[in-house]
């Protein structure tokens, strides 16, 4: 249909005609809706179902599916790998949550007060891991954390002896925090710095003139006026920590690392699905980690107050 | 209607997002210019030591973030029996490009990299298109049920990716796309978040402009070409900072996808590399180099734009 004709018509008309067909205003948004809602209801929608469905069948092959029922879940509650695989990445999350948001938050503050000089220079160092491919990470990490590698020669000098970083249980965990607080930092310093420009200038103002010191006025309206901010960034980062799976993957392979101890959720789930093919089973952990990821969102938002009238 | 001109008015309309404007006096003391202080001593550093001390101090932990940069950029340039047995030792005694050479001869790294941007600009550009007009319909069209299909896509960005891993691949299967570039962009092009994003931009646009655009006739197609397009313009450029890092960096769809080494992006590329018996750490290094240094380049000559970029799209802060 051409335009030129529709407007002459629209303006040489009656004075409210009914528009063509493709101009009427769901017709419209319909067209303008369509190749998203396609792909989303395709990709998304019918795929979350598809992957419910899968989590109740025991497949062999391509094709060859049968009904488990229960089977699967139950399975999940028995099976000590899947176990280790929660607390670790459990852990992991934990150790990142302690640790990106206060350190970002503590350098975003001090990164806008005019106590630092060159604050833009700072904040691009800062930025610069946010855009690094999380396969680089786990190739450069690889390099620093092993055993004869830069961060044991510089705890050396302090006298800590020689770490196993990437080769003991224990220490799987730890290792990936570190990489985490190296990748999200940045990212973290931006969303406080957000958060803390929206903080009206009044109100330290009006502090200073109570007398206020500057440790005081952090701690009674930096820190709780960020509070949604805080909120969306411990989301955000359980939501991270529990999809846990590049750097593990490139630290350890599909193997899980030592005793186990480098073993996420996900990549559980990718080495049931994809090195032995148990499509049914590693839908049932899908399922239950999105439930977990869900329930906890929640309990967070609880916490929060989020659910709060006012 | 004249297009020319209403396309003209209001470009810069919504405001360019300041992330760092001039700092508040939040919660560190302010210092007046010179070196007279309001209690009347003189101090002889004009910044007084405080500045010099927290400046040093967030210096320190800035070149600590910046050491596995150094460690990437050395291993890569160190001879390859080097890179693992001087993984402790800071400074390199000898540098060299062997290792480049190495990759060009044992790899197909050009292939790789020629991949990895054939999957960035098409799921950039292809989510671009796709998320700009259903904003423009859930933003400005009134029709049934606008809500409901808006937060109903928004209540998908709660689902991690990984519970859509296996359906998606048993489809890709059914779909004949497994190994194909179409396969690895199409799951990811109707991006909720996207959405999200560009609708609460559009919002933003003054409503008179398409009130008048629309008293004067204009069609709703010509209106989204014509004014909506160039109006959401800085919107477009954070989508396609967003989209394109995320598609450069991702492994584990891809992963799945690609089957065949000719079709391998750089991250699947150098995933195999690493998971070899034993890693070649001068082919990883080297590659993992040609990852990072386009997006750094990207990021040098834009700053501005992928710091305030990130932090919008991530906080959905106007």
């Amino acid at each position: 249909m051409s335009i030129a004709t529709t407007t002459r018509a629209a303006r040489s008309g009656a004075r409210k005609p009914k528009p063509p067909f493709f101009h009427r205003p769901p017709v419209v948004a319909a067209v303008f809706l369509l190749p998203f809602l396609a792909l989303f209801v395709v990709f998304r929608v019918y795929a979350v179902g598809y992957a419910v469905v899968l989590s109740f069948q025991d497949i062999e092959g391509i094709g060859v599916s049968e009904w488990a029922g229960l089977d699967n879940y139950r399975r999940l509650l028995t099976d000590s790998t899947f176990l280790t695989a929660l607390q670790n990445t459990a852990l992991y999350t934990v150790g990142t949550l302690l640790i990106l948001i206060p350190l970002p938050f503590v350098l975003a503050a001090v990164l806008r007060s005019k106590l630092v000089a060159r604050q833009a220079m700072f904040r691009s160092a800062f930025f610069l891991p946010v855009l690094t491919s999380l396969v680089v990470v786990g190739v450069v990490f690889s390099l620093l954390l092993a055993t004869n590698g830069l961060l044991n020669s510089f705890l050396g000098l302090f006298g800590v002896p020689e770490q196993g970083w990437l080769e003991t249980r224990h220490l799987a965990v730890p290792a990936m925090i570190i990489m985490a607080t190296w990748r999200w930092t940045g990212i973290n310093i931006i969303y406080f710095t957000t958060g803390l420009s929206n903080i009206p200038n009044e109100l330290y103002e009006s502090a200073s003139v109570d007398g206020a010191g500057p440790v005081r006025k952090f701690w009674h309206l930096s820190v709780p006026l960020s509070k949604p901010i805080i909120l969306f960034v411990t989301v955000l980062t359980l939501f991270g920590g529990f999809q846990l799976f590049v750097e593990p993957l490139i630290l350890w392979g599909t193997g899980g690392g030592p005793g186990q101890g480098g073993l996420s959720i996900v990549v559980h789930l990718y080495r049931t699905a994809f090195t032995s093919f148990q499509l049914g089973y590693a839908s049932a952990i899908g399922v239950v980690l999105a439930l977990i990821i869900m329930a906890l969102s929640i309990v967070v938002l609880k916490l929060f107050g989020f659910f709060k009238k006012d | 209607m004249n297009p020319e001109n209403k396309t003209q008015v209001d470009t810069s309309a919504p405001r360019d997002v300041q992330i760092h404007p001039s700092p508040p006096d939040d919660g560190v003391e302010q210092r007046w210019p010179g070196t007279l202080y309001p209690d009347g001593r003189r101090r002889r550093f004009p910044g007084g030591h405080k500045k010099v001390l927290a400046t040093a101090g967030v210096g320190v932990v800035a070149l600590i973030f910046l050491v596995p940069f150094y460690w990437l950029f050395i291993s890569a340039l160190r001879p390859s029996n080097r890179i693992f047995a001087d993984a402790g030792s800071f400074f390199p005694s000898t540098l060299t490009l062997d290792n480049f050479r190495a990759l060009a001869q044992e790899t197909p790294i050009g292939t790789w990299f020629m991949n990895s941007i054939i999957l960035t600009a098409g799921s950039a550009i292809g989510s671009m298109v796709v998320v700009t007009m259903a904003a423009y319909a859930l933003a400005k069209i009134e029709f049934p049920f606008r809500n409901t299909i808006f937060v109903s896509i928004l209540a998908s960005q709660m689902l991690p990716f990984h519970l859509l891993l296996i359906p998606l691949f048993l489809l890709m299967i059914e779909l004949s796309l497994i190994d194909t570039h179409l396969g690895v962009i199409l799951p990811m092009l109707a991006h909720p978040f996207g959405l999200f994003y560009m609708r609460q931009y559009m919002l933003g646009l003054p409503q008179e402009v398409f009130d008048a655009a629309r008293v004067d006739g204009a069609s709703e197609y010509r209106i989204f070409f014509g004014i909506v397009v160039p109006m959401v313009k800085p919107a477009l450029a954070t989508l396609a900072i967003i989209f394109s890092l995320e598609q450069w960096n991702d492994l584990l769809w891809p992963l799945i996808v690609m089957r065949s080494e000719s079709n391998f992006p750089l991250s699947v590329g150098i995933t195999t590399l690493v998971g070899l018996y034993r890693p070649r750490w001068d082919l990883v290094m080297t590659a993992a180099v040609l990852a990072v240094v386009p997006i750094m380049i990207l990021f040098f000559l834009m700053r501005k734009q992928f710091i305030n970029g990130l932090g919008q799209f991530g906080t959905g802060a106007k």
